[in-house]
Order: structure tokens, then sequence, then C-alpha cells
């Protein structure tokens, strides 16, 4: 007796996918910073000896796929001849890698037998400080040497031993070298554990068993989504969407997708955006890549883990130059950008596919605050995301205060952390009636914060969609513009920005608005009990519900 | 005449009944089904089965599913909350973020909240994050809205949660007392009072689902009271909470919260008892049912509690073990999925149930498998109470695995065990990994009517050295209520760093703690008890928002106290800092020892079950169908190994040892297996 076939490629794709999950879990437990353990700002991956991811565990939703296009560049660029086992490669390059130079890819070349590279093992996380011109977060950088130091694929550990001549160098050049260290260590645990599981799997079955069963998943995956692809309308349709601008001048930036689906392909072009801008919203073509993987994967495979074999009929084109395919010294730091264009597929495609959903309140509308706390004189920094109003479907309404679609593994911060650790006192929190955009599914409501300064703080408001609406479908209306933060609101010197950083004192207030959702079908087909619940809820008022949204800059 | 105790688990199917006299020491147990349009009835009914007169019953202890049920179903009480002005939106706003299992639905449709918008009331007052007082609270306005939602919109009960409320209850407490002063007829729950740390909407989450489930509750165990009583039983009457207490029916009643995860708690409070007993310290304890494999780790002799525990999707901030629902159970079904075979998470439940029991089910389940592999004793299976059918098995593997596969029914039903087994296994190793544990280090315990039958083979599959299966596997959680103490716990805010001038108020609020939560127990208990008190620290690093829970002994000096939590900083996280700790709270846990079983109580023998019959079955070891023998758990000689394969069966149970394997029945009653080295 034998077990079959299909067993045992399910059981070897399942132990690829328990050794990424292994490694996430060593990653979440071994990371000393929060961005790590509770934001979960990292990426994990198993690739084959070509480079074809096997398996991963993403850490923030839009991350799926992040490390496939460095490793091919790592493939590209590095001498894969010299790399010996234990080997440890650094990359943040951010052109090659697929994010901002703050999130570090380490790389491991897996060599089952100690002769050929049989697998490669890739984790990104998000550092701490690797030297940026401003300390936190950059929002205003104009080239690449203003973010931080670069490891364009480098190896710091050479067959297991760390390099202390360069290890020296980056911790020079970080601003915490105590946090960096314990996160680079955790990052290489996360790699060794994920060794130990690829080399059970290997011993367990043998390189031809193990290999043939992984190109059978492959093709197990390629199926299943060509399958999703056949029940998708064939065609081209664009979108345009509009970045505020790129940190360093006022000028609105055009972003447009080309979504083109043939039988067995699913391409996305880019290349109508603007070119590239000098502030820092450029986006390195990598995470072009994984923006449109994270979209693609919703469409065609949204409830299974992912492999090479998902992307096979995905193509997603950019041309150097274009604000989508930064090229060097294009300052790239802020990834708010691929968070605005997230939904451009969407708005491309939802003419024609009945079952998306309208737009979302389209940014991650949050803030953060530093500064020294007004009872203890400690320095702190804290920030929180603010939820956002989701897109009405032609099933449900949008749901109301989520974080970003690309990011929805995130959390907001609580007000009782918030002003425990910092001079935030709050005066309100809640969702704004009339927020969503009217519909048959209404979009969902966003929210008010208003909070008062209990000492002197640097607020720095997080936005880049603050000055152009949603897009209702099937006359559904757009979600009004909401997404802000107002100074000394109701004060003469009253200001509404979108990124900004603003020095307040103590006794002053802001307060920090998040957009709704836009509406799907038209509102004068929207179920009675609906309103009813709408109205005696609050979410919609008398007046909100038969006006018609504003959806254009103030 | 002699006297029991008894304890009652109730199941998807069947309602398990563990009966202990005190006098003789003899257990007995049985299986009812259960009575799902009225689960109050099974349980009565429960007592008129037991060969004995319901006054012989002196202690009656429940485990219940019903106010997980009434989450899980939305059928809980209206409940409407009051909160502070400008913050009503706090409960639905949440975190904001997706479960994982949802994080690529774009398109995703929130429930509808547990709280209708209109039913939340905000009223003047608030507290700042040391507890000061901003604003004073408005107690007219805290009346009115409490009238408006009880009379005006038929809340049956309200939950009262204000910010900071962890650093200053006050508001909360007058609130609570308001409330019910002026609107006696509506149930109240207050976050702080139940769950005294910070983070607002966990907190508020606590408490409205408290209220959501507190009629419920209240009215379910009113019926039982009634029944049994009616029965003329006089006795204490308990139920389980969800970290292996028992709790007072008075005490379930005031806290329902406290009970949600009662049922499975059982199985944790009986494996404890038995790692505690038996004297192996490293437990995985492995509950296999019929839909569902729960497994819990018990690591120096403790228990793992939850860093967060959540019922879907609601957190709560209660003291809950940690028991991960890991894998599929022997009604989980097997189908086939392009080019891979697949086994869950789809289960054919209690209804129709496997293939085999001939109740209407046609897909493959692992029962079904097990069945045609010789894991199931068909003859005797649920002692005797329900016929299985080997054609009907063998006939839904064919249908849906082996024909499609173009594969025996054998090479089928085995490929689903090795990728359930492969799975599940998995899933153990990386729940061990998160907390830096190895598998090599534990002794796998395996209960429920489905462990015995994964048990051997997961012990295979993780290479850990010993398998430890326990009499009446099949009624565990039962059983394991017996084991659990009467427990109560309270909690303090305390929002300080450690160090020498601060341990002397740590003492103070220790002492403060003991004495009104032993007056709280003896109100609740109505008698004189005597309880042992310890106390655990909720403790992190200045600046992270997740605490450890961590012993706190009055005679600690801040140096112990930090190591002790460094240290377990360490073995958690697999490193630790030298910055300042703080203390968010201490929680005050009251222990009364109650009579029990012990491991050496003999069971009432089985009548039914021949002491060996041959039999064939599938050793994993060889590889193939071999003849073997099929004996009785009570024909088990203490002491004698015996070398796989066999299979051992008693009246809820088959224990299937592969030929690589050996048993022996240890002198707590025990089986224990261990892998042969090859």
């Amino acid at each position: 007796m034998s077990i079959s076939k299909a067993a045992e490629i399910e059981i070897i794709s399942a132990l690829f996918l328990s050794a990424a999950e292994q490694m996430r879990r060593t990653l979440v437990r071994t990371a000393f910073n929060a961005v790590i353990y509770e934001v979960l700002d990292f990426g994990i991956s198993i690739a084959d000896a070509k480079g074809r991811m096997v398996a991963e565990a993403a850490g923030i939703t839009s991350f799926i796929g992040g490390n496939d296009y460095a490793l091919k560049m790592l493939l590209e660029n590095m001498d894969m001849k010299s790399l010996r086992p234990g080997d440890v490669v650094m990359l943040n390059y951010p052109y090659w890698n697929s994010a901002h130079l703050a999130d570090a890819l380490l790389m491991t070349p897996v060599f089952i037998d100690g002769e050929n590279i049989d697998m490669f093992l890739c984790v990104r996380a998000h550092w701490l400080d690797l030297g940026a011109k401003d300390a936190g977060y950059v929002i205003d950088s104009t080239d690449v040497h203003q973010e931080g130091i670069i490891f364009p694929g480098v190896r710091v550990i050479k067959e297991g031993k760390l390099d202390q001549d360069l290890w020296r160098i980056l911790e020079a050049n970080s601003r915490l070298p105590e946090a960096i260290k314990g996160d680079f260590g955790a990052q290489v645990a996360c790699l060794r554990t994920g060794e130990a599981s690829v080399r059970e799997i290997y011993a367990k079955f043998g390189r031809e068993r193990v290999l043939g069963a992984i190109d059978a998943f492959f093709a197990h995956s390629h199926e299943k989504t060509r399958e999703a692809l056949k029940s998708l309308p064939k065609g081209s349709w664009s979108a345009v969407e509009w970045l505020d601008d790129d940190g360093v001048t006022d000028d609105k930036i055009r972003m447009e997708v080309k979504v083109t689906i043939t039988e067995d392909q699913f391409i996305v072009d880019y290349n109508g955006s603007d070119p590239m801008v000098r502030g820092p919203v450029n986006v390195p073509y990598g995470a072009t890549v994984s923006m449109a993987k994270t979209y693609f994967k919703f469409l065609t495979s949204a409830d299974t883990p992912s492999n090479h074999g998902n992307y096979m009929a995905l193509d997603v084109k950019a041309d150097p130059g274009n604000l989508f395919h930064a090229v060097y010294p294009a300052a790239t730091y802020m990834p708010w950008t691929h968070m605005v264009a997230f939904e451009l597929i969407a708005k491309a495609l939802a003419p024609v596919i009945d079952w998306l959903p309208a737009a979302s309140g389209g940014d991650e509308p949050g803030f953060m605050a530093l500064g020294a706390h007004h009872r203890t004189g400690k320095r702190y920094v804290v920030s929180n995301n603010e939820g956002i109003g989701w897109g009405g479907t032609h099933r449900h309404d949008g749901a109301n205060c989520l974080q970003h679609p690309s990011t929805s593994t995130v959390r907001n911060t609580p007000i009782e952390v918030l002003e425990r650790q910092s001079n935030l006192f709050h005066e309100a929190l809640e969702l704004i009636p009339d927020s969503g955009g009217r519909g048959k599914h209404r979009g969902g409501v966003g929210v008010r914060r208003r909070v008062r300064a209990v000492g002197d703080i640097e607020i720095i408001s997080m936005k880049k969609k603050s000055k152009t609406g949603g897009w209702g479908l099937k006359g559904g209306e757009p979600s009004p513009v909401h997404n802000r933060m107002v100074f000394w609101p109701g004060e003469d010197r009253e200001k509404s920005v979108g990124m900004y950083r603003q020095h307040l004192k103590a006794g002053e207030c802001f307060e920090n608005f998040s957009a709704g959702g836009s509406g799907w079908g038209a509102p004068e087909e929207r179920d009675k009990a609906a309103i009813e619940y709408d109205l005696r809820n609050g979410y919609v008022t008398a007046e909100g519900l038969h006006a018609k949204s504003e959806t254009s800059e103030k | 005449m002699s006297r029991y105790k008894l304890s009652i688990d109730i199941g998807g199917t069947f309602i398990d009944v563990v009966a202990f006299d005190v006098d003789s020491k003899v257990l007995k147990a049985f299986k009812l089904p259960t009575t799902p349009h009225d689960p109050a009835q099974g349980v009565i009914a429960s007592i008129g089965a037991l060969d004995a007169p319901a006054e012989a019953i002196s202690d009656f202890i429940h485990g219940t599913t019903l106010g997980l049920n009434a989450i899980l179903e939305r059928k809980g009480a209206k409940v409407g909350i009051i909160t502070n002005e400008g913050f009503r939106d706090i409960f639905e706003i949440a975190r904001g973020s997706l479960d994982f299992v949802h994080m690529y639905r774009f398109d995703y449709e929130t429930p509808k909240p547990l709280v209708e918008r209109h039913l939340i009331r905000g009223v003047p007052g608030r507290m700042d994050f040391e507890g000061t007082e901003v604003t004073p609270l408005d107690e007219t306005a805290v009346i009115e809205a409490a009238r408006s939602l009880h009379e005006g919109h038929g809340c049956a009960a309200i939950a009262v949660s204000f910010l900071h409320a962890y650093a200053n209850s006050d508001h909360e407490k007058r609130a609570v007392e308001l409330i019910r002063q002026h609107v006696p007829g509506v149930e109240v729950s207050a976050g702080a009072l139940i769950a005294n740390e910070y983070r607002e909407y966990e907190r508020t989450s606590t408490a409205v689902l408290d209220a959501y489930i507190k009629p419920v509750l209240k009215n379910y165990l009113g019926r039982v009271s009634d029944g049994l009583e009616s029965q003329g039983f006089a006795g204490r009457k308990y139920v389980m909470n969800s970290s292996g207490g028992a709790l007072t029916f008075s005490l379930a009643e005031s806290e329902p919260i406290a009970t949600v995860l009662s049922g499975p708690a059982g199985g944790v409070s009986g494996a404890l008892y038995v790692a505690r007993a038996t004297e192996r310290p490293n437990v995985l304890s492995v509950d296999v049912g019929g839909t569902s494999l729960d497994a819990c780790l018990i690591v120096g002799s403790q228990p793992l509690d939850v860093f967060e525990a959540s019922i879907e999707n609601f957190p709560m901030l209660q003291p809950i073990f940690d028991l991960r629902t890991l894998g599929a159970g022997g009604g989980s079904i097997a189908w086939i999925d392009n080019k891979l075979l697949r086994v869950g998470p789809h289960s054919a439940g209690a209804v129709p149930g496997p293939a085999c029991y001939g109740r209407g089910g046609t897909d493959a389940t692992v029962t079904d498998a097990a069945v045609i592999l010789g894991y199931i004793d068909t003859t005797n299976f649920m002692g005797g109470q329900m016929s299985v059918a080997t054609d009907l098995a063998t006939a839904a593997l064919k249908t849906s695995i082996a024909d499609p596969l173009g594969i025996s029914v054998e090479d089928a039903a085995r490929s689903m065990f090795s990728v359930l087994i492969s799975r599940t296994a998995s899933s153990i190793k990386e729940m061990m990994l998160e907390r830096g544990l190895d598998p090599s280090e534990f002794a796998m315990l395996g209960f429920g009517g489905c462990g015995p039958l994964l048990a051997p083979m997961l012990q295979n599959e993780l290479e850990m050295p010993e398998l430890v299966i326990p009499p009446l596997p099949s009624v565990f959680s039962a059983w394991g209520m017996m084991a659990g103490d009467l427990t109560f716990s309270d909690a303090a805010s305390v929002l300080s760093v450690i160090s020498p001038d601060t341990m002397i108020r740590f003492r103070d609020q220790a002492d403060a703690l003991e004495r009104s939560s032993v007056t709280q127990l003896r109100e609740k208990v109505g008698e004189a008890v005597s309880p042992e008190v310890s106390f655990l620290a909720r403790i992190r690093f200045v600046g992270q928002e997740h605490t450890l829970s961590v012993p706190y002994l009055r005679d600690d000096s801040a140096e112990t106290f930090f190591q002790r939590f460094s240290q377990a900083h360490l073995e958690r996280f697999g490193h630790t800092f030298e910055n300042e700790a703080e203390v968010v709270s201490i929680l005050a846990r009251l222990v009364v020892p109650t009579e029990k079983p012990d491991l050496a109580t003999p069971i009432a023998p089985s009548t039914t079950l021949a002491a060996s019959r041959p039999h064939r079955m599938f050793d994993q070891a060889s590889g193939q169908m071999v003849d073997c023998e099929k004996v009785s758990r009570d024909a088990l000689v203490p002491g004698e190994a015996r070398r796989g394969p066999l299979l051992v069966i008693d009246e809820g149970s088959s224990l299937a040892i592969h030929g690589n394997q050996t048993l022996v029945v240890d002198g707590y009653g025990m089986i224990s297996v261990r892998r042969v080295e090859a």
C-alpha cells in the first residue's frame, strides 16, 4: 500500500507552508521592535533554486510576493556561485528590493547536500533606523542617499560568521544600534528555523519527490488561477487616481492603470502614470508588482495561500523612470503611493465585474506624535493608523472604519495607550455621519478624532489622498472628501492639511478625519429597512439621506 | 446510602456523564443523547439516568457551551452600552483590522454589531490615564440613559465602560450602583469590574459579551436548578470556568463571561491534574472530537494561558487556557481539489455524521477511513450504542476519493490519514515554536472520542517520546471537571514600575485585594470558606502593549520580582531587556480544594467487551494490513508491556498501537505508549 500522489503533493505543499509559518512565528517571537511584532511589518518567503516562490507568510496584506522581485534581482546581480552554506545576504537598495530603504531583506541559500543551492529563504522586515536624514519617518527626501545606508546585496554573514567590519559600519550609521542588532538577530533566527524545516522536508521525501511536488503544486495553483481568469471578462480597461503631492511641491500626481485580460493573461500596465517626481513618493518596481499581486490575489484566490503558480498569468508593466518604476537616485521612502494607487485595478475593472467593491476611503490617514512626556519628561514616539470606510458591494454596505485594504491586518492604537505614552488627550472619537457615499449599498463611514495637547507635541499628519473623493459604482455615489487633519479647529487660524509636520503647544487642539467608502447602486434603490437602520443609528442623517456628496477639492 | 459527585459535559452529539461514588470510591461513566432544542432537559435527565436517587448527589459540576453558543449564534440578550460622552463608537470601531483568514477579502462584510449604535449612550464624566477625575460623572445622565435603554428600548442588559476605568473605577462602580438602584429590572456588567486592564475596546468588548449572555445563562442555570431540585437534589451546584476552576451557580450568574470556554476547559483541567499527579510536568493535551482537534500546552506543571483571548473576533480579557483548535476531527470530510487531496475544514458534524453511521452521510470522513483501516472497533462503537457500517464507509471512500484518483479504497484511506496527520503535526510544531518549545520534551495526552485514534499517529509524526491515554478517554473532559477546585479571582489595577519603593505598595494592594476578594467569595458561596490565595501580576516592559502574567509573592524583593518577569520574557520571546518593567495589575486567585477522585479510583468494569479477539488493521510501521489482536482495556495487565500492532478498546473509543510502538499500563492506570527505536 502507498499513499497517493495527490496526498503527497498536498503534504509537501503544506509542509513548505508550515516552514514559512514557523519562520513567521520565530520572527514575531524574537523581534525587538513593536513595528515587527505588533504592526507585523514584514514578509517571509521560501523559493526554489530558480527563485520561484514556493510558500510565504505575509505580515502586512500588501507584502504578498514582495520578496520575489528582490530575489530575482539578487539572482541577476550577484554572483550566486560565490555563495556558501551559512551565508546571509542583506539587501535594502530600493530599486532591487520591493520596498523603501528601511525594509531590509535578508536572504540565505540552502544547500541540501553542500554542493548546489536548492532553495532560497528570504525575510524582509522594517528596521527602526538605518541612518535616514530624519528620525522616525522621512516625508520629504529628494534622493535615496537621504534615506539611509544602502546594502546592495552584501554578504553580512559568511559561512555562518558575522562580518564584524561590516557590522560596525552598520551600527555606526544607525541612531538605534541596539534595536538594529536585536531585529537582525530575529531575522537570522527566522532564516535558521526555515532552513531546518526545509532540510526536514528534503530528508523525508528526497530531492526528486520534493521537486516533483513543487512543480505539481505550481501547476495546480496556475490552473486554479486560470480557472478564475476564465470567469473574468476579456478586454482592456483604464482608470486614473490622484496622489495629493510629492511632499516637496504642491502638485497633484496622476496615476493611471490599464488592465488587459486575455484568455490566459492578466496585464497591469502603469505606464500612463506621471513620470518620477522629486519627493519620496516614487515606487520601486518590486513594490508595484506586489501591489498588483495583492489585488490580483483578491480577484483570483482570496482564501488560499499563494505560490509562484498563482502569479504566472500576471504581468505588471511600468517602464524605468515612471512613478511606478523608480530608478536611481529617486526618493522612495513614502509607501503611501501604493496605498492610494491600490484600488486602481478595481476602479478599472469595476464597470465590467459586478462583484467588485466601490472605492474605500482610499488612504491610510493616520498620524505620529513625538515629544517629551508631560508627566515624566521621557521622549516618546507614538503612532496611529486611522480606519476608513470601505466601499459598498453588490451584496452589502461597505464596512465602517476599517484599516485600508492594503494594510488590512494592521490595528489602530488604543486611546488609553496613546494617552499614557504621549501628550495626547482625546475629546472625541466618533464615526462621521454621511461620510459614506450614498447607494443601494452605501459606503462605510469614516471617523473623526478630536485631541487636545496636554504638553507640547510635534504632530506628523500622514495622508496622501486629502484632495479628491472616491468613486461609486452602478449609480452609487462617491464618498465625500474627508481625509485631512485640522489644527486649531474653530479658531481663526484653523488650518486643514494632508501630509504635514506641525508643532502644537499645550492646550491646543487638532482633529483627524478619515474618509468613508463610496456607494454601490442607485441610492433610490436602497432598501427601506436599511434606510431606517441608518437613520436610527445615525450613520446617515435626515439631511444626508437626500444630499449629494461633495467630492471635489474644497 | 452512597454519596455521589456528578459531572456533566455537553458536546455536539452526546452528554457525557461521570459519577464518582465518594464513599466506595468508584467511577462510573455513561453517555446520553443531547437535547438541542432545550439543553437543560438533557442535563436534568442525566440525574434520572444515574442508578442512585438525586438526594445522594452532593456535588453537581457542569460544563456548558450555552454562553459560547449564544455568542456564536447571535442569540444573546438585547444589550445597551453606557460610556463616555464623545466616545460611543469605541465598540464598533474596535481595532479596525481584519483577521488573517480574511486579509485578502477586499469585499469583506462586517457582521452586524452585537449592540446597535442607537443603544450606545455617552454620558459626561472622564478620568485621565493616572485615574484623576477630569470631569465628574453626570449621575442624572446615567440614570436617564439606563431608563431609556431598558424601558424605552427593551434592553435586558447594560454594559458600562469608561475610559481609563482600569486606573480608577469609581465612575463605573457608581454607574452600576445607580443603575441597580433606579432601574432594577436590567442586568449590568462593567468593564473594569470584570477585567481591570487597560485598552478600552478590549474592556468594553468583555463587558458587552458578559452582558450579552447574562440573561441567557441566568435563565438556563435557573431551569437546571429547578429541574434538579424537583427531583430531590439538594447538593452544591458548580459551573466550570474557562481556566479550569469551578464556580458556584451564583458566581457564574454574576459573571457569566468566565464560563464561555467551560466545556473544553474540563479537558485541560483533567490534563493538568494528570500532569501533576503522574509527575509529567510537560504535557501536550490533544482533545479530538467529532469536528475538531483542540490542543493545549502544560509547561512545568502549569497550563499556558492565552495572550489575547477572543470569540468570533470579540476580545475578552479573561483568564483562559491557551486552547488552540488546530485541525480536523472524526467528522472532517476529505475531498479532491484539482491535483490535491485535502481533508477538512468541512465536517459532516453530528448530522448526518460520517457515512458509516448510516444516517445519510455520503462524504468520506476521517471516521470512515478509520473504519476501513481497522482503527475503530465496529462491533462496539460508542459502547455498542451505535452501529457502524463498513460497507457505507467503503462506498463513500470509493466514490469520492479512490475512484477519481484511480487507487484502492485502502490506499485512499491511508492517504487521508497521511494528509491529516502531517498537517496537524505541523500545526502543533508551529504552536510550540511560537513559545520556543520542543515536542521531544513533552508527553502527549490524547483523549476525546477520536483522541486515541489519532494520537498514536501524531506521536510517530512528531517523534514524541511518550503518549499517554487516560482511563475513560472519551469522557475525559467530564472527568476533568471533577478534578477542578472551586476558584474565584479578582484583580486590581496597579500601573507602576517595579522598584524597591513600589514593592511596599504592591504588598498593601495585594493585602487589600485578598481581604476584599475573600469577602466577596464568602458572600457568593454562602459559607465560611478558607481559600488558598495566590497572586499573579501582569507585567510588561515600559513601552510595550502586551503583558505577561507572572506569579507575585508578597515577600518578593524588587530584584526577585523583576528577575522572574525577565526570565518569563526570555522564555516567551527569546530575549529580555534591562530597562524598567511596569506592573499593570495584580490578580488574586482564590482556590478552595474540593474532594475529587484520584487516579487510583477504580472504574466500574464494562460488561460487554471480550478480553481478546482477533482483528485486522493497517500498521503504519510495516505499511500494510496485518492480523493482530483486539484487547479490552480492562484486560490489560498493569506493568506488562505489549508491542503493537494492537487495537485496545474501551466503551467509547479505540486505540490503535502500531508496530513501532509499545504500551504499558503504568502505576497510575494510564496507558503509556512509547516508540521503539528502530
